[in-house]
């Protein structure tokens, strides 16, 4: 069943087809549900239908009748009722059972009205540590194996600013380096996002917070956002992620940091999960120098405010337009 | 009036001058039915009178009353910072109260090298310029001090330092320093400056960073070996790499 947008589809209900059909779609999942319920069950009569349908096997990837008829039926995030919001949350719970054996807590987090998260980071005092990258991992269940990272620390010479320059992979025994500087990349989540512009299915978009965000069930994996991102800020899950059981983060959100099957574009969004609950994002929290400073652009009170008015800043690759939200300063 | 002054034949002079004395003579007497003149204080006066004059006092130079000397105060903040609390750093302080072994111990004023323990072995901080009274209290070990001698508690240890770092302490007061903890919103705990610099060598140590990401299959780090050799050099014909066109 294709997931992409077709030429006739307007999305409005009234179209033949599954995909501009959402009630045709829902009355298609149950029917393919109660069949394979009512196959699945024969050979097991004594057990329940709710059991039968529910049990794992290998025809569905290890996921079960239910889950994975249920995913493949699944609307997009921006469509979904709150009914099926849940159900959506629920079968990422039960898939990360299977998958990890941790039992995680998946939750649909709301952007805070009224907020729109800025970042800045002072260059003048991040030294190269790399905590925020480890932090990260560790928040945001990436993949061990596939070891992506969201934030990519450049060793920077303190004669230049051009990014092609940059060092990824420095190793010195001792951080900071003399004649260096070190500048942290992320996702810049940009108030004009190319990415958003190129993703022919409409998987990701600007939320009102400002986040840029993914609906990892409705990505294609066509990457047409990675060619877009001017700063290497998306990442492609090549294989299925494996995370260690005990360093699953089971506290997640939807459009954030629940485990991700193998084929989707993955990327930074300022720790959703946290920071639309007032906490800091793992970076943040990791830095020990206090070179991050995260908060609400719309709040003249504010921290982010009150460096971005006093303090020298500058944004990569300016010249683009893309209007990141993440600067650079220095004191 | 010009021509008056200037250096000018004798022909027009004598008019000039009986114009000149008439002036001298009516000014004053319109000076007279001019308008009284301010308020100016009787020493002023005193000063300004004198030889018959045109001057009028400007009402601006009022001299300057010197203000009742205030009591030296503390420094108390910036109005316009966002309210917040400090972690307190007591109960980190391995040897608070001081004043255990200080109660005892005979005060001694005279700047010297202290090398018991638990006095640290050297003061980085300030090059020379000042040793440990300068904020530790002689007589009051619990407590450091301003240098208006005001006493200060070791959790506010921020308002000594920024006696002299206060620009650094302004960007703290406002966030744009420094550490907070948790949240970015709601209540603001922030860290004082003792928690991340040593006051006694207050420069960050180097540390070894986190290892490095992987390279991606079939790339090569950019090292100088890579720079040295990079892709496609060998396919271009420039002398300098001396490959095959």
């Amino acid at each position: 069943m294709s997931r992409a947008v077709s030429e006739g589809a307007s999305g409005d209900g009234s179209g033949p087809d599954p995909v501009s059909n959402p009630a045709r779609r829902r009355f298609l999942g149950s029917v393919a549900a109660t069949a394979g319920c009512a196959a699945a069950g024969a050979p097991a009569a004594a057990a329940p239908a709710g059991a039968a349908a529910a049990s794992p096997g290998p025809a569905w990837g290890g996921s079960s009748l239910r889950d994975a008829f249920g995913s493949l039926f699944q609307d997009h995030y921006q469509r979904m009722s709150k009914d099926e919001i849940d159900a959506a949350l629920a079968r990422i719970e039960r898939n990360a059972k299977r998958t990890y054996g941790v039992d995680i807590h998946c939750e649909d987090t709301k952007p805070i009205p009224g907020v729109l998260f800025g970042y800045a980071l002072n260059i003048s005092k991040c030294q190269g540590y790399r905590d925020c990258v480890a932090a990260c991992v560790r928040e945001n269940n990436q993949g061990r194996d596939s070891q992506v990272q969201y934030i990519r620390v450049l060793e920077m010479d303190s004669s230049t600013r051009n990014l092609e320059e940059s060092e990824h992979y420095y190793n010195p025994a001792t951080v900071p380096v003399q004649g260096k500087y070190f500048m942290p990349v992320q996702c810049m989540q940009c108030e004009n996002p190319p990415c958003v512009k190129a993703c022919p299915v409409k998987a990701t978009w600007k939320e009102q917070d400002g986040i840029v965000v993914i609906d990892y069930n409705w990505c294609i994996g066509c990457r047409y956002c990675m060619a877009a991102c001017p700063y290497w800020a998306r990442h492609f899950n090549w294989t299925d992620p494996k995370i260690p059981a005990e360093q699953v983060n089971p506290v997640t959100n939807y459009l954030g940091n629940r485990p991700r099957p193998r084929g989707v574009v993955e990327k930074c969004h300022f720790c959703s999960q946290r920071t639309r609950k007032g906490r800091q994002p793992a970076c943040q929290e990791a830095c020990p120098t206090g070179a991050r400073i995260f908060g609400n652009l719309l709040d003249p009170n504010s921290e982010i405010r009150y460096v971005l008015a006093n303090k020298k800043i500058f944004r990569l690759k300016e010249e683009l337009g893309t209007e990141p939200k993440f600067w650079y300063f220095t004191d | 009036m010009y021509r008056m002054f200037s250096a000018g034949e004798g022909v027009g002079r004598r008019p000039q001058r009986a114009g000149f004395v008439a002036l001298m003579v009516v000014f004053p007497m319109a000076l007279a039915a001019a308008p009284p003149a301010p308020q100016v204080p009787a020493a002023t006066t005193a000063v300004l009178q004198g030889p018959p004059t045109l001057l009028r006092p400007l009402r601006e130079n009022v001299p300057f009353e010197m203000p009742e000397p205030l009591e030296p105060q503390v420094f108390s903040g910036y109005a316009s910072a966002p309210p917040f609390s400090v972690v307190p750093r007591i109960d980190q302080l391995m040897f608070y109260p001081c004043s255990n072994c200080h109660a005892a111990l005979k005060p001694n004023p005279v700047p010297r090298k202290l090398v018991a323990a638990p006095h640290p072995a050297a003061l980085r901080h300030g090059k020379g310029r000042f040793w440990c009274l300068t904020c530790h209290t002689l007589n009051d070990r619990d407590h450091l001090h301003t240098l208006t001698d005001q006493p200060v508690s070791f959790d506010d240890a921020y308002l000594v330092c920024g006696q002299c770092h206060f620009n650094r302490q302004k960007d703290w007061y406002f966030g744009g320093h420094g550490k907070r903890l948790a949240n970015w919103r709601g209540e603001r705990v922030i860290y004082s400056c003792t928690f991340c610099h040593d006051p006694h060598d207050p420069t960050l140590k180097p540390r070894a960073p986190s290892p490095p990401p992987p390279v991606r299959a079939g790339l090569r780090a950019m090292t100088p070996a890579f720079h040295a050799d990079p892709p496609g050099a060998r396919f271009r014909s420039t002398p300098a790499s001396g490959g095959q066109p």
